[in-house]
């Protein structure tokens, strides 16, 4: 394994991908962006409309709603970064003559493989930034209609930190909050590594083949945040003991090291036919 | 330079694209690689920019190209038959893909640009082909890397556009580079190159220097060949055709006359062609 790392040379590898994928990745993240807002305008609307009639909705009502769904949206956007990224990856590994210029490029597979490492968490942080953004947009546009449906998530949001035990410890939303988000990178993450590892037992067409366990894994995902996450996080009496607060960021290094090995040898093994 | 000893490469399990090939290529030249559609040119240009691995041993500049080192690619540029381009003007990509060859140079580029005379401020996706090629073209000359693989590099180029890259490729050789042309557009290499590889099912059929070729072979009027001739056909000009040279005059190589003579006369050509 040739692991001799340039910094200057993944530096300029990220540069030279964003540049090579910069329109791909915003249109999509637009437009699913859009389609996510879409639902949720809908669906708390159409709820709202129909199960209490147009007079009866109230701002807390109309928080705890928009809040529920843009958490189920994030889960949503995690999977679609995921697919979103491992396409821009085959894009360069995998996409017969596409990945020439990558494959081609002066620099070692080592640190291509962390340049597709880093544009996969820029990818992470990207859709909790837009969920963070949704809950903020979607509150205010819901509060000219309602209004105080702000003020009604700013304090849901509230109560859900202040109501977390942490075993041994005094509230702390801080702690949930690192152990929350390492959760569910862990989760993505770990799929992440079923489909890289499918992908390289199905030597054959690994992209149709991969694409589509990873549409199971996707589904199977979902519904299993749905039953475990959402009414756990209903309930919102989460108890962490000190034994998760270590073992979640140790957990975390187990997919990271596992990703990184299964796409070095993704990358290394390749041939472009 | 570049040493295949028996390389062999099959897509498929029982179809063999390429085998047995054994070739020596040298800095210094502009091979041209001449062969039928399916002989595997590509697949050879594949093999020796490590895009695949093949069966033998591949060896360029002392690396095993499938290795992909850093130190291996920052020496090697290839123009693939259909580039991938991405959406940004010429000079974008010339921004991001210059850190990555420390023998970049923006004069060759924008000597390139202005020859060819590619409107750098369109963006790559929105050109024509040849425009395209050309864009791709004066950015692999500027990587100025010892060696230079380009796969049908002519195809899409009008006629100014092809005379314009004899001239940049023969400006841009030197002692230390090594080019290789792949092209079944054979007359676009006539007064280019200075080496022809004839690529065949069996294997490579012809590998010399044009001065070998214009020393063993006559080309020209066929009233004033010798036995045997090796190929022969009607012109305006009259009957012309390929001999074996039995004067000591050379004559000017007819690429495509030179490459139907070696695919008709396989075994003879070797013979004439065997290391002295």
């Amino acid at each position: 394994m040739n692991t001799k790392l340039s910094f200057q040379n993944i530096q300029h590898l990220i540069r030279y991908d964003w540049k090579f994928n910069q329109k791909a990745f915003l249109l999509k993240f637009g437009m699913i962006e859009l389609i996510l807002i879409a639902v949720i305008v809908l669906q708390v609307g159409f709820k709202g409309v129909t199960t209490l009639g147009i007079n009866s909705i109230d701002a807390s009502w109309m928080g705890e709603h928009i809040l529920n769904n843009s958490t189920l949206i994030l889960l949503v956007m995690n999977i679609a970064t995921v697919i979103l990224m491992t396409r821009m990856m085959h894009t360069k590994i995998n996409k017969g003559n596409n990945s020439i210029p990558y494959v081609m490029l002066p620099a070692n597979n080592v640190e291509k493989v962390t340049t597709i490492h880093i544009w996969y968490f820029v990818g992470m942080i990207f859709s909790i930034v837009i969920y963070v953004f949704n809950i903020f947009f979607l509150g205010s546009i819901f509060t000219l209609i309602v209004p105080g449906t702000m003020e009604s998530i700013l304090t849901s949001i509230q109560s859900f930190f202040s109501d977390i035990h942490l075993i041994g410890y005094e509230k702390n939303g801080g702690l949930f909050l690192w152990a929350f988000l390492s959760y569910t990178i862990i989760n993505t993450l770990l799929i992440y590594i079923l489909y890289l590892n499918i992908n390289l037992f199905f030597k054959k067409n690994p992209q149709v083949k991969s694409n589509i366990v990873l549409i199971f894994l996707g589904f199977g995902y979902l519904w299993y945040t749905t039953k475990v996450i959402v009414p756990f996080k209903e309930n919102i009496q989460l108890c962490i003991n000190r034994w998760e607060v270590i073992a979640y960021p140790l957990l975390f290094l187990i997919p990271v090291i596992g990703l990184f090995y299964a796409l070095y040898y993704q990358i290394r093994e390749k041939e472009i036919k | 330079m570049i040493q295949l000893k028996e390389i062999g490469y099959a897509y498929k399990r029982n179809h063999q694209t390429i085998k047995d090939i054994n070739l020596e290529l040298h800095p210094g030249n502009i091979y041209g690689l001449l062969g039928k559609n399916g002989v595997g040119k590509s697949t050879l240009l594949k093999i020796i920019c490590g895009l695949i691995e093949p069966q033998g041993t591949c060896l360029v500049d002392g690396y095993t190209p499938f290795d992909r080192k850093t130190d291996f690619l920052e020496k090697i540029t290839l123009i693939p038959e259909t580039p991938v381009l991405p959406d940004l003007q010429i000079n974008e990509l010339a921004k991001i893909t210059k850190p990555f060859y420390a023998t970049f140079d923006d004069r060759i580029l924008e000597k390139c640009l202005n020859e060819f005379e590619v409107p750098v401020n369109n963006r790559l996706t929105k050109m024509s082909l040849g425009q395209q090629k050309k864009a791709i073209i004066s950015l692999a000359l500027a990587c100025n890397t010892e060696i230079l693989i380009m796969d049908e590099p002519t195809n899409g180029l009008d006629i100014p556009s092809k005379s314009i890259f004899r001239k940049l490729i023969a400006e841009i050789i030197d002692d230390n580079k090594l080019i290789l042309i792949s092209t079944h557009q054979v007359k676009d290499l006539e007064n280019l190159i200075s080496s022809v590889v004839i690529l065949e099912n069996e294997g490579v059929i012809l590998a010399t220097s044009i001065n070998r070729i214009e020393d063993k072979l006559y080309f020209g009027d066929l009233d004033r060949m010798s036995d045997p001739i090796l190929y022969k056909e009607c012109s305006i000009r009259g009957e012309w055709g390929v001999s074996i040279n039995k004067t000591e005059t050379p004559t000017n190589v007819d690429l495509e006359m030179l490459f139907n003579a070696a695919v008709q006369n396989k075994e003879l050509m070797k013979d004439i062609f065997k290391a002295e």
